[in-house]
């Protein structure tokens, strides 16, 4: 059940099942500081996803923060739980936030897509919705980090010049393994040279070459 | 013309290139623009080069760590791999020289886009291609040993075509002269003179032990009271380094630990009469910085590659005959004797030479501990290379010979025998040094040595010619093991019967490649016989176009006397 309170100092928190979004007492001044060592954590990606929107305080907090500098994207799994954020936050920006529960579909969002493929980014996990949502921000993080299989092989959908490269049968066969890169190194076709089958794509595959020398 | 050169190895090998950097700069047309591409631990060398226009990072350990750590995006190196590639190629370069000689970087080579490409890169097909004889040089010289090769500065300069030019290898930086500028506020008396010391070395198989050392500074001391001495050190080898610079100003030594960057480093060794090190990139700061070299080396060192670049630079090794050894492994006896065996006495004097700017005392001090070490110095100035050779190197078939089949090899590598001018400059070049080493030996003694030369030489002609004979022969039969093997077993002899001959060592080394390749299909070993064969027979007119020249350059003396 959402209930909507006021803070001790003023601002509206949603509790969620009994369970607060944001700091019952100060959620501005809590935000400010959770926006700090996200944005320290993030380092130099330019892309930070926030895993849960909450209140939408520490989202707003952290674009405030970053400003031009990083591109900000939420994820959270409720519609309702987001109506209320950009409600509490009018200067947050709803195309910043993706709402979907399930992660097949996330590959279907341009949004993500867009901030997945080009450059690295960094990923923030909201705490109480962890708390509140714990299989779906593991399944985000997951996702997002392409470690495991399933979401590799998600992955892998974005990226068509790399999976040209691969072996479709080799992929089936794939183990449950975190994925690394002798995962990779094992998936694709051909004796390792630039492959023959794809020679428009050999840059990509020269990249993973490099990648490849760097673990030897 | 844009260029951008790749150098991707560690901050020292950088450092050592600094000079060719140079050079290569100084070859291009006003406006052209030399742009490096780094590992981002040698950026604060970069920074130094005068040479260079831009400087990009391969954030090395970033990408590396992002591969390993699951907490990391697999796909995050990938993309920062990608982004890197893109800035390189919006810049459109005309070249691409690789001189680091991995995969690694020959991948990354390939994939920056670029009309022509100098050093290890990899074609379509994925095949390794060198854009250079002296790369594929380089490549089969890693598995080399010993003294008969060239110094990773020679090869790129030779494969690059550039002469050496005047000018600054480095340039100092006003932080660099500050840092300097307070580490010799250090200075008890600020009117005496600095010599610089580097004790340690990131490889302990390198280090001499601190005790030898303290023993040799204090002897050094003796003759040279008013010297301060600025011990250098990265920030984490302070602590270290501390009872020996204690142990040091104990005995009444103006010593102090000298913490510094790169920038400061260079300033420092401006100001010094003296660097006495191990084998680090200090060496390469100082030679830029024209500071006199003594270097002892020892355990995995290997001078002949990566030596200071700079004539007259003292090289101290002991004479264990398993250095050097293995870059990668510990050691593998009882105590390293290496280190033990370095007198500290003859450090003391050599350094006394060096700092005096004398080198009479030299030679008879490399005699006197001549059992336990040897004192080797650099040639480079008018010489048609880089050589380490004995203070007073003695006139030896051995010697001679060497140099002689190094020059030989330049020629053939640079391609110079196809030109007149290039093969008589190459041979003046090398006929003065010998001059210059050898100014006491007979025309006897010479002519004694450059006839066995020539009947050596005569004898591989021979041996040669039947050799492309037996080559038509196998063209249509090289699938025939037996009578494959027959040929190898033919180059065998061969090369057992140069063996022994200094003027033909790079002869051997090639047979070696043809012999040893038992793996590849027929039809690669028998192209790369014939190829051998081809290279031996031209490399040995060369040599006996070398060596008829520098006699007919002795009839001309005599000629000459006469008159």
């Amino acid at each position: 059940m959402i209930e909507v309170l006021a803070s001790r100092n003023g601002p509206s928190v949603i509790r969620l099942d009994g369970r607060y979004l944001a700091s019952s007492i100060d959620p501005i001044r809590e935000a400010a500081s959770w926006a700090e060592r996200a944005l320290r954590a993030s380092g130099d990606k330019p892309t930070i996803f926030v895993v849960g929107v909450g209140c939408g305080y520490h989202v707003a907090a952290l674009k405030a923060l970053a400003r031009s500098e990083k591109h900000v994207i939420a994820m959270d799994p409720s519609s309702q739980i987001v109506k209320h954020a950009l409600m509490f936050n009018p200067t947050l920006d709803p195309s910043d936030i993706v709402v979907e529960i399930d992660k097949l579909k996330w590959t279907a969002n341009q949004h993500i897509c867009d901030a997945l493929l080009g450059e690295p980014f960094a990923i923030v996990t909201h705490a109480p919705t962890a708390q509140i949502h714990p299989e779906w921000v593991k399944e985000t993080e997951s996702f997002l980090l392409a470690r495991e299989k399933t979401s590799f092989l998600l992955q892998l959908r974005l990226r068509p010049e790399l999976f040209a490269h691969l072996d479709p049968k080799k992929i089936e066969a794939m183990g449950n393994e975190t994925v690394s890169i002798k995962t990779l190194q094992s998936l694709f076709r051909g004796n390792g040279l630039a492959d023959r089958q794809n020679p428009a794509d050999s840059r990509e595959r020269r990249i993973w070459r490099v990648l490849e020398e760097l673990v030897l | 013309m844009k260029i951008l050169v790749i150098s991707l190895l560690r901050v020292g090998d950088l450092a050592m290139t600094a000079p060719v950097l140079r050079d290569l700069r100084a070859s291009l047309a006003p406006g052209a623009k030399l742009d490096l591409l780094v590992n981002s631990q040698s950026l604060q060398v970069a920074k130094l080069l005068p040479s260079i226009d831009s400087v990009h990072v391969f954030e090395r350990d970033t990408i590396q760590k992002g591969l390993g750590d699951p907490a990391v995006p697999f796909f995050e190196s990938y993309e920062r791999l990608s982004s890197l590639l893109d800035v390189l190629n919006a810049q459109s370069y005309d070249t691409v020289i690789n001189l680091t000689h991995t995969r690694l970087s020959g991948w990354i080579a390939s994939l920056v886009q670029a009309n022509r490409r100098v050093g290890l890169s990899f074609d379509q097909e994925g095949k390794a291609t060198f854009g250079s004889n002296w790369f594929r040089y380089l490549n089969a010289q890693v598995e080399a040993d010993g003294k008969d090769i060239f110094h990773y500065n020679d090869v790129f300069r030779f494969a690059l075509g550039v002469q050496p030019s005047g000018g600054d290898a480095f340039k100092e930086t006003q932080e660099g002269k500050e840092e300097a500028q307070a580490i010799l506020a250090k200075k008890t008396n600020p009117e005496s003179s600095l010599i610089c010391v580097q004790a340690l070395t990131s490889d302990t198989k390198k280090d001499w032990n601190l005790k030898s050392y303290a023993r040799a500074l204090k002897a050094f001391n003796e003759r040279h009271s008013n010297v301060a001495v600025a011990v250098l050190a990265a920030p984490f080898e302070e602590q270290k380094l501390k009872p020996f610079v204690e142990d040091l100003r104990a005995t009444g030594i103006d010593a102090f630990i000298a913490v510094t960057s790169f920038a400061g480093a260079f300033s420092l060794l401006k100001k010094s009469k003296l660097l006495i090190t191990l084998d680090t990139s200090i060496k390469h700061l100082a030679a830029a910085a024209h500071t006199p070299i003594l270097e002892v080396c020892l355990g995995s060192s290997d001078p002949y590659r990566t030596g200071a670049y700079r004539d007259g630079a003292v090289v101290v090794s002991s004479k264990e005959t398993c250095a050097p050894c293995v870059h990668s492994r510990a050691c593998h006896r009882e105590r390293r004797f290496c280190d033990e065996k370095i007198p500290s006495d003859a450090i003391a004097m050599l350094a006394s030479e060096l700092y005096e700017k004398r080198s009479f005392q030299l030679s008879m001090i490399a005699e006197s501990y001549g059992e336990s070490i040897e004192v080797r110095r650099v040639r480079l100035k008018d010489a048609p290379f880089w050589t380490l050779g004995g203070i007073e190197e003695s006139f030896t078939e051995a010697n001679v010979g060497r140099l002689i089949d190094l020059t030989s090899r330049k020629i053939w590598l640079s391609g110079l025998n196809r030109s007149v001018d290039g093969v008589g400059h190459e041979i003046f070049t090398l006929s003065r040094m010998l001059r210059s080493m050898y100014p006491k030996t007979s025309e006897i003694e010479w002519r004694h040595v450059l006839s066995d030369f020539e009947r050596q030489l005569m004898m591989i002609e021979g041996r040669v010619n039947s050799f492309k004979t037996g080559i038509r022969v196998l063209h249509g039969a090289y699938e025939d093991t037996t009578k494959l093997g027959e040929f190898v077993r033919g180059l065998i002899a061969l090369r057992e019967k140069i063996k022994p001959s200094p003027l033909m060592t790079s002869f051997k080394i090639s047979l070696d490649q043809a012999i040893e390749d038992d793996i590849s299909p027929a039809f690669t070993r028998f192209r790369r016989i014939t190829d051998i064969v081809n290279e031996i027979d031209k490399r040995a007119t060369i040599t006996l176009r070398i060596i008829r020249s520098l006699g007919q350059q002795l009839d001309s003396a005599n000629e000459a006397e006469h008159l």
